[in-house]
């Protein structure tokens, strides 16, 4: 690469990553996403790169197109573009379909590693191990599920950022075929499993006030399921709307008007409590 | 009590403002981060926390905005739920009773300004033709900041400032049994939360794992703290002994 007078310093670098992290989501659009905001966070980088005017065009209307992705681990894209536009400016010509190109291809998967690992897996689990001291009342606990998740993925994102500027192109396929994202996954896959079941088990609460009543004795229903499986019925719950879910795909509104309208009905009629 | 609302509409449009993607989409997020501060407003943090954890419960699987997609508004049920269950003396249950509507209420909000962004970003198309990278900035930031004003900060206020007395009302208004099944839905709605963490994470095979956690605790009766321990500690064995591999048939 050679080495011109308008390179970026650490510092751009730095700032931009701040730019990118602070505010790429804010001004998500019906129609082209995060367009917007990959625009603003990376245009005090491009004014710095290209001091013709023409140019300085040509790349901001570049990244107002389409953008989208999970933006703490697609952060590896926005450092690997910002490379690759230093290498434009400073004379070794990359195509802008390049550029362009790079980003479209790369932001499906960074999304889907992102949002498994972030919000899909590793939030949910965080938040679950802090919940139960939250519903006695904790303040530390409700601190605890904000910062035990934001200090981790907050410095992943930096690093991941850094690493795709001092790598360019080759940064995300170094990332992907190193195995050490399914590892990732499968691992908190499992641990979120399994907190789903301690946290059905303590926090669902439903359970039959019905009883038998003959001649002899008035038998009350719900001593009987706990001998059979204790917590039967929240079990049934989770599973029966799992299932729903299943089948269904993911038809969330049904599956909760579902529960309101037979938690109402139910619960008014005193057939469960 | 118009100062309080007008904290809490203010609290709302910072949530929507979300700064910094780790920390602002994660807090604005989590009714249960959200409570505590609502809870200092309201001047009663405790039922403001164990209200934000029952809220917190139903909304548990359910990741709002992939793809730009916004299912429920979860900050907004949080911000209308707990202030006006605190006022009008609600127990927790009731209080996610009330945040379910108003969180579906807000993808109405979140899709209007989604509109608003792409008008914003037909703006910032002109700038590009003139090389105004500033102009873009200023769209951008200051966009976001103006644009939920009419549509965080107003409407949050006068819900805040009027729910109170509807609220109280209204439940004053209808029979008991009609209430208890209410609480009822209550204890139901943390299912659904369970369920869409379970469908979320997505990987069937170790959907044993869930079994486990269940009945740990109910034979057990261990503490939450106290599980998650034995679930971390697999969580590494299955890792160390099977690595990144997803299906169990291999070994």
């Amino acid at each position: 690469m050679s080495k011109q007078a308008n390179k970026l310093s650490r510092n751009d670098v730095v700032k931009t990553f701040v730019r990118w992290w602070a505010a790429t989501h804010w001004n998500t659009s019906s129609e082209r996403l995060q367009a917007l905001g990959v625009c603003a966070a990376l245009s005090p980088a491009l004014e710095k790169l290209y001091t013709d005017k023409e140019d300085l065009k040509k790349a901001l209307i570049r990244h107002l197109m389409f953008f989208n992705t999970q933006l703490n681990w697609g952060g590896i894209i926005g450092g690997a573009t910002l490379a690759l536009e230093e290498e434009n400016a400073c004379g070794e010509g990359v195509p802008e379909e390049v550029i362009v190109g790079f980003k479209n291809g790369l932001m499906g998967p960074m999304a889907g590693i992102g949002d498994t690992i972030d919000w899909l897996t590793l939030s949910p689990i965080v938040t679950s191990l802090c919940l139960p001291a939250a519903q006695e009342g904790s303040v530390m606990a409700c601190m605890l599920a904000l910062f035990a998740f934001s200090i981790p993925a907050t410095i992943v994102g930096y690093y991941l950022f850094n690493l795709g500027y001092k790598l360019g192109r080759d940064s995300v396929t170094t990332l992907l075929s190193s195995g050490i994202v399914n590892r990732i996954i499968n691992g908190l896959s499992i641990l979120g499993l399994f907190m789903m079941g301690v946290l059905s088990a303590s926090l669902v609460k439903v359970s039959t006030p019905l009883a038998i009543v003959n001649d002899v004795a008035t038998t009350e229903i719900q001593p009987l399921l706990d001998k059979i499986v204790p917590g039967l019925l929240p079990l049934l719950t989770v599973l029966g709307v799992y299932y729903y879910l299943e089948k269904r795909g993911n038809k969330y509104m049904t599956a909760l008007i579902a529960l309101i309208v037979i938690g109402l009905v139910l619960g008014t009629l005193g057939i469960i409590k | 009590m118009f100062i309080k609302a007008l904290l809490i509409g203010i609290f709302y449009w910072i949530s929507k403002w979300a700064i910094g993607y780790t920390f602002g989409v994660r807090w604005s997020n989590l009714p249960m981060v959200m409570a505590p501060v609502i809870g200092l407003i309201m001047g009663d943090v405790k039922t403001a926390v164990i209200m934000g954890a029952f809220i917190q419960a139903v909304y548990l699987g359910l990741v709002s905005g992939l793809g730009g997609v916004v299912t429920v508004d979860k900050s907004l049920a949080t911000c209308i739920a707990i202030p006006i269950a605190i006022q009008a003396g609600l127990a927790p249950e009731m209080a996610v009773t009330l945040a379910v509507p108003f969180g579906l209420l807000g993808t109405i909000t979140n899709n209007i300004y989604k509109i608003y962004a792409s008008w914003l970003t037909h703006k910032a198309d002109t700038a590009a033709e003139e090389g105004d990278a500033k102009k873009i900035r200023m769209l951008h930031y200051w966009g976001a900041a103006i644009g939920w004003l009419p549509l965080a900060l107003i409407p949050v206020t006068i819900i805040v400032y009027a729910g109170p007395d509807l609220i109280a009302n209204l439940l004053a208004a209808i029979p008991d049994s009609v209430v208890n099944g209410l609480g009822v839905v209550g204890g139901l709605l943390p299912a659904l939360g369970f369920a869409m963490t379970i469908r979320v994470i997505g990987r069937k095979q170790f959907l044993p794992f869930f079994f486990l956690g269940f009945f740990v605790i109910k034979y057990f009766s261990l503490s939450t703290i106290g599980a998650s321990i034995f679930g971390i500690i697999l969580a590494i064995t299955y890792v160390q002994l099977m690595g990144g591999r997803t299906d169990v048939e291999a070994s």
